[in-house]
């Protein structure tokens, strides 16, 4: 089948955007040597941008006033919890008064989608999104937090007290 | 007491015109006929105490609405169970029970199967407005082996109390003390002494009693629900077994209605049969004996030196146990007789425990097995039914079999002296164990293939009575072991 090849001229339509986009690109260029407007960059690692106070970063585990662990491990955050990425295993507390407490309370960060279902969930504001957000690290292990780093690590000064009545 | 014989009468439910039995209770005519009608203390297992009132009714003619537990079918009753009235009742009924529990759901293993959450989302829904502090009362008290009582969560339904009075006839709990105080506990806190005290906590409607077995183990919503028979004795009580389809581990076992098995209940004995079925004492995998140790192997291999050992073997027995379903006996009977082609079949029935009696208050048999009636009738068809384990016994000083293949029991306490003449068989060269369990006799076979237990499998087990009931398979435990069918005919 022959097809009729467009005509010459047509190759040349592409200039007038050409220089559309150059004129903006230029007008940004101009605009930030001369600071005439702030700049959206930041630089990172050394400046930081506010976040709002109900971000969504690293989870917490509150502690009550004796600074013992809150949780009471009712399986309400692993039961919403969309990814499945928590996992408690409850026990007998040596206190009558306490009775059910986590053993063991593990969140696998890797799986974990930062909805916050599990804070909603909690039923004795045991569970909280924190604000940290840097957690690279090297070794998949590392993303299984346990109980000890979710309620007592060191960026958390000594652990995070709710003060609810219990 | 069959409900055919009594006269039939018209009764309107809800401007639905039944039929139902003259002088029945109205509440068990109501719920038989799906009317949610809310209620704590009626059981129908057990005698009438109308002390939670929450099944009130309108009935016409009726001065004022009635509680439908205490009261009894009549020609031309027309029930009324969803008015206003009822409703407003019901609503504050709860909110009465509710002043002063202690509301610790996320601690109470009830949470989820549990009455007063129910009844709350269905029927209360009210803001609390009681200003008085709750009375606080005694947790965490240790009553019995499996029973942990919490006298603050208890709404004084008094089931447990008409249990124990009514079912094993022990009488061991009651209610203590009067008023706002009034508490359930057995005297003295003693502990709980006969083999129902689980019914207790099946029957509680709130997490008053709760059950050691169970305890913070797993949350109910995560469980799913068989319905099986229990594997304890060859009572064959109905059962529904709770299993976690994710961990695939079994949780816990309850009682299923049979009126003409075991009704509401079964024996603590049996409830705790489930934990036969977790794989910390299970056979994981097939196992060979190499120079005196027992290795794991896999079922390709399994199934070469499964045939080579029928292959040479002209001298075989085989000895059987009462512990696996009939349709699995059936096979094994069927396998050995007309493929291996040996009459040496023997059973580990014993005749005089066949016919005892109950040895507790109720239900559990000295009969330890499932299914003894389905093997003995199998052997029957075989005419093997005189082989059983004292005849084998004999037999073993005189014959001189080369190969014994065993089907162990599945549960080893059923069957204790059951490998006793492992000593005698020496001369016997290849010994080959078809099982659940690690027992202390395992070291001494020399071919060990994994099979299922009664969760794992479909199957029918035939009870004291002849009964022929079903089992159903709920989750496999161990991946590796396989079906008897499949095992014999790999």
């Amino acid at each position: 089948m022959l097809v009729a090849r467009p005509k010459a001229y047509t190759k040349t339509f592409y200039i007038p955007g050409l220089l559309i986009g150059m004129k903006t690109t230029l007008q940004h260029l101009i605009l930030n040597l001369l600071h005439i407007r702030k700049i959206p960059t930041i630089q990172y690692p050394f400046q930081k941008r506010e976040r709002s106070p109900r971000f969504k970063g690293l989870h917490i585990l509150t502690k009550k006033l004796d600074g013992s662990i809150r949780c009471t491990s009712c399986m309400l955050c692993q039961t919403a919890c969309p990814a499945q990425c928590i996992k408690i295993t409850a026990s007998e507390n040596e206190d009558p008064k306490v009775e059910k407490f986590p053993i063991s309370f593990q969140i696998d960060l890797l799986r974990c989608v930062m909805c916050g279902y599990c804070e909603e969930a909690c039923p004795v504001d045991a569970i909280r999104m924190g604000q940290e957000y840097e957690w690279a690290n090297f070794a998949e292990s590392n993303y299984i937090l346990d109980k000890e780093f979710l309620s007592n690590r060191p960026s958390l000064k000594g652990g995070v007290i709710s003060k609810l009545p219990t | 007491m069959s409900t055919d014989s009594k006269e039939k009468v018209k009764i309107i439910i809800d401007g639905k015109e039944v039929l139902a039995p003259k002088g029945e209770n109205l509440l068990k005519v109501l719920l038989e006929n799906k009317a949610a009608v809310p209620h704590y203390c009626y059981h129908p297992g057990l005698s009438i105490a109308g002390a939670c009132r929450m099944c009130f009714v309108e009935v016409e003619g009726q001065p004022r609405p009635l509680i439908s537990c205490n009261a009894t079918v009549s020609e031309g009753m027309a029930v009324k169970t969803t008015t206003e009235k009822v409703k407003e009742i019901q609503k504050w009924n709860l909110a009465f029970h509710l002043i002063n529990h202690p509301l610790d759901c996320p601690i109470c293993d009830q949470a989820g199967e549990c009455g007063l959450q129910n009844y709350y989302m269905k029927h209360g829904k009210y803001n609390s407005d009681m200003q008085e502090n709750k009375v606080l009362k005694r947790k965490v008290i240790s009553i019995g082996d499996h029973i942990m009582l919490d006298t603050e969560r208890c709404i004084l339904c008094s089931r447990c109390v008409r249990f124990f009075d009514e079912v094993p006839k022990t009488s061991e709990m009651a209610i203590f003390n009067r008023g706002d105080r009034s508490e359930i506990g057995t005297f003295q806190d003693k502990a709980l002494n006969n083999n129902y005290t689980l019914n207790s906590v099946d029957i509680c409607p709130v997490g008053a009693l709760t059950s050691k077995d169970f305890r913070f183990k797993k949350r109910v919503w995560f469980l799913k629900d068989v319905d099986s028979v229990c594997p304890g004795c060859s009572t064959g009580c109905n059962v529904t077994v709770s299993f976690d389809p994710i961990e695939k581990r079994t949780y816990r076992m309850r009682p299923r209605l049979n009126e003409e098995v075991n009704s509401y209940w079964m024996c603590d004995y049996g409830r705790l049969r489930y934990k036969q079925t977790e794989p910390e004492n299970r056979i994981l995998a097939p196992l060979k004996k190499v120079k005196g140790n027992l290795l794991p192997i896999d079922w390709k291999n399994a199934h070469t030196e499964w045939k080579e050992i029928l292959k040479e073997s002209s001298e075989l027995a085989v000895l059987v146990t009462p512990q696996y379903t009939s349709e699995e006996l059936e096979a094994v009977y069927h396998f050995f007789t007309q493929t291996v082609k040996t009459q040496a079949i023997f059973h580990t029935i014993e005749a005089q425990k066949l016919s005892d009696a109950v040895i507790d208050e109720l239900l559990l048999r000295q009969d330890k097995n499932p299914n003894s009636q389905g093997l003995l009738s199998i052997a029957k068809k075989y005419n093997l039914e005189n082989q059983d384990l004292f005849y084998f016994e004999q037999q073993l000083k005189t014959k001189s079999w080369k190969t014994l293949v065993v089907f162990a029991p599945q549960d080893p306490q059923s069957i204790p002296n059951f490998l006793s003449w492992l000593e005698k068989g020496q001369n016997i060269s290849k010994k080959i164990l078809i099982g659940t369990h690690i027992s202390h006799a395992t070291p001494f076979f020399d071919l060990i293939l994994p099979t299922l237990t009664f969760v794992e499998k479909n199957g029918t087990f035939v009870n004291f009575k002849n009964m022929e009931q079903k089992i159903n398979a709920a989750t496999r435990s161990v991946e590796e072991a396989k079906p008897i069918a499949e095992v014999l005919c790999l």
